[in-house]
């Protein structure tokens, strides 16, 4: 199949303006998405920092700029994309960030991805070279569309530059463990924790099993970052007393990189990403433990990484997570039969019709990867 | 069969005021008067009658008689916005949502609550606060605005620096579209599946629907707080010291700065301390721990670029008493004169230029201007003088920020960053956007409304919806 490779904007919506009835699916550095037999457009050839003045505190890239050129060039600035991008390989792209919303450990402290992103520039389903938000760091004029753009997964556009906020590197981190805490206190602990006023950018949970497969220890841990100041993080960390333990730093970022991207739980037969509000996230990674899984509580409980090495395992967590409230669950790796019955919620699922109708009316964008209430 | 005009204004009347509580519809001449307009000086319309809805159903009860009637309805909270955008149109049912006033779930464990969207904001972090949790974003009105008009202007304040705007502090809304059909967006998870329908609401200006009730995303309260008072001889010492703190990792709770003209009018208005003869000033508000914000004050010193007069105070009286002339800087533009007030936002190393452009088309013009904003997010609020009475003078004076808001726009910021576009700004949306880009988002909004009829004529430049 096609696979269209546009070096600038003005290219990539002269290609779109072009077609008329085919199925088109936007890549980023192609590192995610599976060969699906459709035609392509990918944004990796449009690339470079459009705009860097450390002091604005925001950074703009063209959307094929690879993650890790990013990181870089603010890591010699002292600054950091503060949301953690999650699942970053080599050739993951800015473009790819915004538009999947990939947000890691630090997103219920520091925001997600759609938080930061202050604006983007997209090609419509029509071709129309559109700009959405601005360059400062607060916009209220018009329509933000920038709100939808995050997360639409090439569904409504193809993303051609974004603009994020950036953050200053912090002074000094710390990550404190605390072992033999039961999964099913976690959410409260972690709360009690985040009230005492400790600079915390990560709360996590590991059963078991997954802190003796990180080596970490032979029952369930809990995690703690701090980043900050260094008295911050030192009285932080004094504030929050108990019996606990200090990561050596080296150790402890490559554990927080493995959590946020999931890779904490190696390559099991099966895996999922399960979304829901904190305090249920204790009751259900128990749940999910007592099912033979292996499971990482991250974002101080709203979300639960469940990994299990056996298949015949699969339709009881299928049921325990389509009958939880509030959770939404995605198949990260496993057979189709094993993706969990993706909800929208009532009356969102016609919104989003009338937008996609409204920005891709050709209904050029394939939309296959979004399907919902379905098993995919 | 289409129907006579005054029949249909007495039939909508009669039927909405069978689904509305007691006293719950307005039509009285000098019922309507308080709703003619809001915080917008500069228009004015009666509407054809004020319903005061109590709970979501009967917002829906009252859409859908609306919807069915053809009548155009205008979303009002308490009327505190300041661009126009809760004035009535022609003939329109103006729906405020102040009474519904409840509280509901509060979640010490997800930090969240469910309001109803006439909730005051300042009411959310009252009712949370002995929890240890408190509702960040912070317009100046916040003690009287409502939580609904929040959401349909994604308003925020000088804490967005350090928690962000309104957008990023709800989890879900419950919204009546104009058919009288009800969406809830999403089930208060932390990452919803699907588009961002949430965030889509927040600063649509009442355009998709009304909101009528919101699930907001606490944060913790921090244990110690402590002001700082920096004073300069001129706005560029005062810029170059907030540039080195940030960069410095401190991320005050506020940091907002006043140029000399805003300095005499609030030290005239209410005696704050602040040195009348300082070009540039600063007010500092540090939230943390007490080791961690002594500190930084110490940092915060040791920083300031050539400082005329530096006051730090813990005690929260003399905080307060230190702010009161900053948060009273619109009562004391009121005194000076009539004005025009702004919420442009620029890249934060634009400020210095910016605030040039601004004094020179003051200048030009022959207006007396005055400039306080948040040194943190490059919101820029500058009062445009002008005489009360005088339309032409007036007309100067709006000529004179519609330069100033297009100056915003070429730096590469926003003609708006807190108020919203409303009836005010309308005219000037392409200093930002081009004409393909106010067509898509039309668009947007037309796919979105069901009946096209809520607050028409605001926002987008010619005032109609592209479906229209």
């Amino acid at each position: 199949m096609t696979t269209y490779t546009p070096a600038t904007e003005q290219e990539c919506a002269e290609i779109i303006r072009s077609m008329n009835a085919e199925t088109v699916r936007i890549e980023g550095g192609g590192t995610r998405l599976p060969l699906c037999g459709l035609a392509s457009i990918t944004s990796r050839f449009m690339t470079g920092i459009t705009r860097h003045q450390p002091s604005d505190r925001t950074i703009s890239a063209r959307s094929g700029t690879t993650l890790a050129e990013i990181e870089r060039h603010l890591r010699a600035a002292d600054q950091r994309l503060a949301f953690e991008p999650t699942g970053a390989h080599a050739a993951s792209t800015i473009g790819a960030v915004a538009a999947m919303n990939l947000s890691g450990s630090r997103r219920p402290f520091a925001g997600a991805a759609r938080d930061a992103l202050l604006g983007t520039r997209f090609v419509t389903g029509l071709g129309e070279l559109i700009t959405t938000g601005s360059g400062a760091l607060k916009n209220v004029a018009g329509l933000d569309l920038t709100k939808i753009i995050a997360g639409s997964r090439g569904s409504l556009g193809l993303v051609t530059e974004v603009v994020f906020k950036v953050t200053p590197r912090p002074e000094a981190a710390e990550t404190l463990a605390f072992s033999g805490l039961a999964a099913r206190e976690f959410p409260e602990f972690a709360v009690r924790a985040l009230l005492c006023g400790a600079p915390i950018t990560g709360a996590v949970h590991l059963s078991a099993s997954t802190a003796e497969n990180m080596s970490l220890a032979c029952k369930p841990v809990a995690l703690l970052r701090l980043e900050g100041s260094q008295i911050a993080v030192t009285v932080g960390a004094a504030e929050i007393g108990g019996g606990v333990s200090k990561l050596p730093s080296y150790q402890a970022a490559a554990l927080w990189k493995s959590i946020s991207d999931g890779t904490c739980l190696n390559r099991a037969a099966v895996q999922w990403r399960v979304s829901l509000p904190p305090a249920r996230g204790g009751v259900l990674a128990t749940s999910l433990t007592s099912l033979g899984a292996k499971t990482v509580i991250d974002w101080r409980g709203g979300l639960i990484w469940a990994a299990h090495e056996d298949l015949n395992a699969v339709p009881k967590i299928l049921a325990l997570l389509d009958g939880t409230p509030g959770a939404t669950a995605r198949l990260v790796r496993g057979p189709g039969t094993a993706a969990p019955l993706r909800r929208e919620p009532t009356g969102i699922s016609q919104m989003t019709a009338r937008l996609r109708q409204a920005l891709d009316p050709k209904g050029l964008f394939d939309t296959r990867h979004l399907n919902f209430g379905v098993r995919v | 069969m289409t129907r006579n005009p005054e029949m249909k204004r007495l039939d909508v009347l009669e039927v909405l005021a069978r689904v509305l509580p007691d006293r719950g519809l307005i039509t009285s001449k000098t019922g309507l008067k308080p709703y003619e307009s809001d915080g917008f000086q500069y228009a004015s319309r009666a509407p054809l009658a004020v319903a005061l809805p109590e709970t979501t159903e009967q917002v829906q009860a009252l859409m859908r008689v609306c919807h069915e009637f053809g009548i155009h309805v205008v979303p009002r909270g308490v009327g505190t916005n300041l661009t126009g955008a809760t004035v009535p149109v022609r003939d329109c049912i103006t729906v405020a949502t102040s009474r519904m006033r409840a509280i509901g779930h509060f979640d010490a464990v997800n930090g969240t609550v469910r309001v109803q969207a006439g909730v005051r904001n300042i009411a959310v972090s009252d009712h949370v606060r002995k929890s240890g949790w408190f509702y960040a974003p912070d317009p100046s009105s916040r003690k009287t605005c409502t939580i609904g008009g929040n959401i349909a202007t994604n308003s925020g304040g000088g804490s967005c620096l350090r928690y962000g705007v309104t957008a990023n502090h709800v989890v879900a809304v419950n919204i009546v579209l104009a058919d009288g059909g009800q969406i809830e967006t999403s089930a208060a998870e932390c990452e919803c599946e699907g588009l961002d329908i949430t965030g889509l609401i927040c600063g649509s200006e009442g355009q998709i629907g009304i909101v009528t009730e919101a699930t907001l995303r606490l944060v913790p309260v921090l244990p110690d707080t402590l002001s700082m008072m920096l004073a300069f001889d001129g706005i560029a010492d005062a810029f170059a010291t907030s540039e080195a703190l940030l960069a410095h990792g401190i991320v005050p709770g506020q940091l907002d700065f006043l140029d000399n003209a805003a300095v005499r009018m609030c030290e005239a208005f209410v005696p704050s301390g602040y040195p009348q003869s300082s070009g540039g000033l600063l007010l500092i508000q540090l939230d943390g721990l007490s080791a961690e914000i002594e500190a930084q004050s110490k940092i915060i010193t040791e920083l300031a670029n050539r400082p005329i007069k530096i006051e730090t105070v813990r005690d929260p009286e003399a905080a307060d008493a230190l702010w009161r002339g900053r948060e009273k800087v619109y009562g004391a533009a009121r005194r000076k004169n009539a004005y025009v007030i702004l919420d442009g936002a620029v890249p934060l190393s634009r400020l210095p230029s910016v605030l040039r452009e601004i004094y020179d088309a003051a200048g030009r013009a022959k207006l007396d201007v005055a400039i306080v904003g948040h040194a943190g997010d490059g919101t820029i609020h500058a009062f445009v003088f002008h005489d009360t009475g005088n339309r032409s003078h007036a007309q100067k004076a709006e000529d004179c920020a519609d330069a100033i808001r297009t100056a915003c726009a070429r730096a590469g910021g926003t003609i708006s960053s807190e108020y919203g576009i409303g009836l005010q700004k309308r005219g000037v949306m392409e200093a930002q956007f081009s004409l393909t880009d106010i067509d898509v988002q039309r668009r947007c909004v037309a796919a979105l409304q069901r009946g096209r009829s809520l607050n028409p004529g605001k926002v987008f430049p010619g005032g109609r919806l592209a479906a229209e």
